[in-house]
C-alpha cells in the first residue's frame, strides 16, 4: 500500500501514514490530531504520552512469527496499579498487529476485537476464562486512568479513560486483553514473548542501567 | 513525542517531588515531609509514617547488579504480618530491561524476588507441587500491612499490601510468593541471598547489613553441593573401595605356613616353647596367627615371639582364650570361645620361628597354633566404610535439625505432625 502524506491542521508538519487501516495518526511535531477515523461516539482529544522507562520508540523494529515490524504509534493506559503500552507495529504488508509491553514484559496480539458475551461477572482474577478454544485464567482487572497516544494508530476505539482493563493467560504463552467499557466486552487475543525473540533494534540505549 | 515533566506536589507540604520513575510511579513518600500520596486522580495525603529508617540498609536510589542487570532502588517499605505481627522489609527494584524486582529481608536474610508468567501450579491450587525440577512447599499464609514507606511505587503499596493473601513456597534457596486478591494474581520467583551478596551487589559495606539472625526460610543447608550429589559420591567412594577390597582378598596368598599342636608336657622344665623354623615368602606381607585351646570354666594365656631367623627381628604379642559355660535356671550358658585370633601387618619375608610362652591352668593342658601367610583383612574396609558413613550422616542429622528449625516458625510445617 502506497504510504499517504497529510499536513497537520495544527502546524502545518506533513505525517505520513503507512497502515492500511489508520484509525488516528497523531502529529509527530505538536501532538495534535491530524487524522482520525474513530467509529466510537468518543472522539479522541491530544493527550501526550507521559516519559516511561520503555525502551521502544516510535520506528523501533522487530521480528514476530517470521515477519518484520516497524512501531509506528503507541496506545498508552495508564492503569491504577499498572500501565499498559499497546505499541501499534506495521507489517510489510501494511497490516498491523499490536506489541504490548509492561515492565519488561511483551505480549503480541493480532488486532482482531472479538466480542465477550458471558459477561463481566466472569472477568476477574483467578477466574478461569473461556474464549473461541482457549481456557484461559485472569489475571488481574484494573480500571484506566487515562489514555494517550502517539504516532499512527490501526483500530481502536478506547480514547478515553474509565474502562476496565482485563488481562488473562493460559501458562506462558497464550494471552488475552479484555477491555469493559458500558457492559461490552471485547478481547484481542495474542502470546506473550520473550523480548530476546522479538529481536527488537532501534530501541532507547538506557546508558544509566548498562 | 513524549513528555519528560515528572514533579508532583506534595498535598500535604506542597513540596515538589521529581519523579524518578516518571511515568511509571503511581504512589510516593514525599522527599519533604514524608507523607505518602498517590499520584493522578487519587492525589491525596494517604498516609503518614513514623521514623523507621533503621531498617533500611540499603538506600534509595543505590543501584546494584543482580543477575547481571542493573536495578535501582526505587521504594523502601517495612511489612507487618497481622497475626503474629512480626516486621520485614522489602526493596522496589527496577531496571528499564527486566522491570521490576524485590529485595525482601527478615532477620538479615535476603530474598531476591521477580514476577513470573503463568501459575506455577498449573492453576491447580495444591500446597506442594513441583516447578523447574524442584518440590516447593507451603510455608506460609499471611495477610500484611505497611507501617513504614518511603521512595517511589509503581503500584499503590499501601493498598496493593492490605487487600492481597500472600501465600509462599519454599524449596530453598527458592521460593515462589502469590499474591492473590479480588483484583490481581501476582506469582514471583526468588532466591536466598548471603548478605554479602546483597552488599557487595549494591556496593554496601557489609558492617551496615542487618546481622543474620536464625534460619532463614529459603536459606540453603548447603549450597556447594547437594544431597544427591553426597550421596552419590559417597556410594561411589564406598563402591571403589569395596573393589580394592575385593580385588586385595581374591589376590591374598592365604597359605598356612605352620601348624603345631603342644601339651604342656612339651614345656618340660622350661617356660618356653620354641617352634620349628618356617618360611614366610612375598615381601611385606601381613601374619595372621590362630590359636586353639580346648579350655572349660577357665582360661588360657600366652605370649608370643615372632623372631626372624636371619635379622634376630622380634615381634611380640600376647592372647588369651577363655571360655566359660554353665546353667542357669534351666538355660545353658556361654561366654567366651576356644579360639583368639592375632594379626600382624607388614611382615618381610624371611625364615622365622616362633617362641610360646603359655600359662597354662588346672584343667587346661593343650593348645594348637597356625600361621598363616598374607590372609584376606576386612578390617580396613569396614573401618573405611564407616568412616565413608559418617560425614553423610552427620551431614543429614545436621540438616534435620536445620530443617526443623526453618519450619519452626511455619503453621504448616511438616515436622510437628510427627508429634
Amino acid at each position: 500500500m502506497a504510504d499517504k502524506i497529510f499536513n497537520c491542521p495544527g502546524c502545518g508538519a506533513f505525517n505520513t501514514a503507512v497502515l492500511e487501516n489508520t484509525t488516528l495518526l497523531v502529529c509527530k511535531n505538536c501532538c495534535g490530531i491530524v487524522f482520525e477515523n474513530v467509529d466510537s461516539g468518543i472522539k479522541p482529544v491530544p493527550a501526550r504520552v507521559p516519559a516511561d522507562w520503555s525502551f521502544v520508540q516510535l520506528n523501533t523494529t522487530g521480528e514476530y512469527d517470521g515477519n518484520t515490524f516497524t512501531v509506528v504509534g503507541r496506545v498508552r493506559l495508564q492503569l491504577r496499579n499498572d500501565y499498559k503500552n499497546f505499541w501499534c507495529c506495521v507489517l510489510k504488508n501494511g497490516k498491523s498487529l499490536w506489541m504490548m509491553e509492561s515492565f519488561a514484559s511483551f505480549a503480541v496480539f493480532i488486532p482482531d476485537w472479538i466480542a465477550y458475551n458471558k459477561g463481566i461477572s466472569h472477568l476477574h482474577a483467578d477466574a478461569s476464562i473461556r474464549v473461541r478454544n482457549l481456557n484461559l485464567r485472569g489475571e488481574y482487572v484494573e480500571k484506566c486512568e487515562s489514555v494517550s497516544y502517539e504516532g499512527e494508530i490501526a483500530h481502536w476505539k478506547l480514547f478515553s479513560p474509565g474502562f476496565f482493563f482485563v488481562q488473562a493467560s493460559r501458562s506462558e504463552d497464550d494471552t488475552a486483553a479484555f477491555v469493559v467499557e458500558k457492559g461490552e466486552i471485547e478481547c484481542m487475543l495474542g502470546k506473550k514473548v520473550d523480548v530476546q525473540k522479538l529481536n527488537l533494534k532501534n530501541i532507547i540505549a538506557w546508558n544509566e542501567w548498562k | 513525542m513524549s513528555g519528560n515533566n515528572h514533579n508532583v506536589s506534595c498535598p500535604k507540604c506542597s513540596a515538589e517531588n521529581q519523579l524518578r520513575g516518571k511515568a511509571l510511579t503511581v504512589a510516593l513518600t514525599c522527599k519533604a515531609c514524608g507523607t505518602y500520596f498517590r499520584t493522578g486522580k487519587w492525589n491525596k495525603a494517604a498516609a503518614e509514617f513514623q521514623h523507621l529508617k533503621e531498617y533500611q540498609a540499603i538506600p534509595i536510589g543505590t543501584r546494584g547488579k543482580i543477575d547481571n542487570f542493573v536495578y535501582e532502588v526505587m521504594g523502601f517499605v517495612v511489612k507487618q504480618e497481622t497475626r503474629y505481627h512480626f516486621k520485614w522489609c522489602e526493596y522496589l527494584l527496577f531496571s528499564p530491561y527486566r522491570g521490576y524486582a524485590f529485595l525482601s529481608e527478615y532477620d538479615g536474610h535476603w530474598n531476591f524476588l521477580w514476577p513470573i508468567e503463568g501459575d506455577p501450579r498449573n492453576n491447580i491450587k495444591v500446597d506442594d507441587f513441583n516447578y523447574e525440577g524442584a518440590e516447593y512447599r507451603l510455608y506460609q499464609k499471611y495477610n500484611a500491612q505497611v507501617v513504614f514507606a518511603k521512595g517511589e511505587f509503581f503500584f499503590d503499596v499501601l493498598d496493593v499490601t492490605e487487600s492481597t493473601v500472600n501465600s509462599e513456597f519454599i524449596a530453598p534457596p527458592y521460593m515462589l510468593a502469590l499474591e492473590k486478591s479480588n483484583d490481581s494474581v501476582l506469582w514471583c520467583q526468588g532466591e536466598y541471598f548471603k548478605p554479602k551478596e546483597i552488599a557487595e551487589a549494591f556496593s554496601i559495606p557489609l558492617s551496615k547489613m542487618p546481622p543474620r539472625q536464625g534460619v532463614g526460610y529459603t536459606q540453603p543447608f548447603n549450597s556447594s553441593y547437594s544431597d544427591k550429589a553426597l550421596i552419590l559420591f559417597s556410594v561411589l567412594v564406598f563402591l571403589t573401595t569395596l573393589l580394592a577390597q575385593l580385588t586385595m582378598s581374591s589376590s591374598a596368598e592365604d597359605k598356612v605356613v605352620f601348624q603345631h599342636d603342644y601339651h604342656d608336657t612339651d614345656l618340660q622344665d622350661q617356660k618356653m616353647i620354641a617352634t620349628s623354623s618356617f618360611d614366610l615368602t612375598g615381601g611385606m606381607r601381613n601374619v595372621e596367627f590362630y590359636i586353639y585351646a580346648p579350655v572349660e570354666n577357665n582360661w588360657f594365656f600366652t605370649e608370643f615371639s615372632l623372631i626372624n631367623d636371619d635379622t634376630g627381628d622380634e615381634y611380640n604379642f600376647t592372647e588369651e582364650v577363655e571360655f566359660y559355660s554353665g546353667y542357669d535356671e534351666g538355660y545353658r550358658w556361654t561366654e567366651g570361645t576356644h579360639t583368639a585370633e592375632a594379626i600382624l601387618s607388614m611382615i618381610p619375608a624371611g625364615r622365622y620361628h616362633i617362641n610360646i610362652y603359655p600359662e597354662f591352668n588346672f584343667n587346661n593342658h593343650a593348645f594348637s597354633v597356625t600361621v598363616k601367610r598374607d590372609v584376606p583383612v576386612s578390617t580396613n574396609f569396614y573401618l573405611t566404610a564407616i568412616g565413608l558413613l559418617l560425614f553423610p550422616a552427620f551431614y543429614f542429622v545436621r540438616k534435620h535439625y536445620r530443617e526443623r528449625k526453618r519450619w519452626s516458625d511455619s503453621d504448616y510445617s511438616p515436622y510437628y505432625t510427627e508429634e
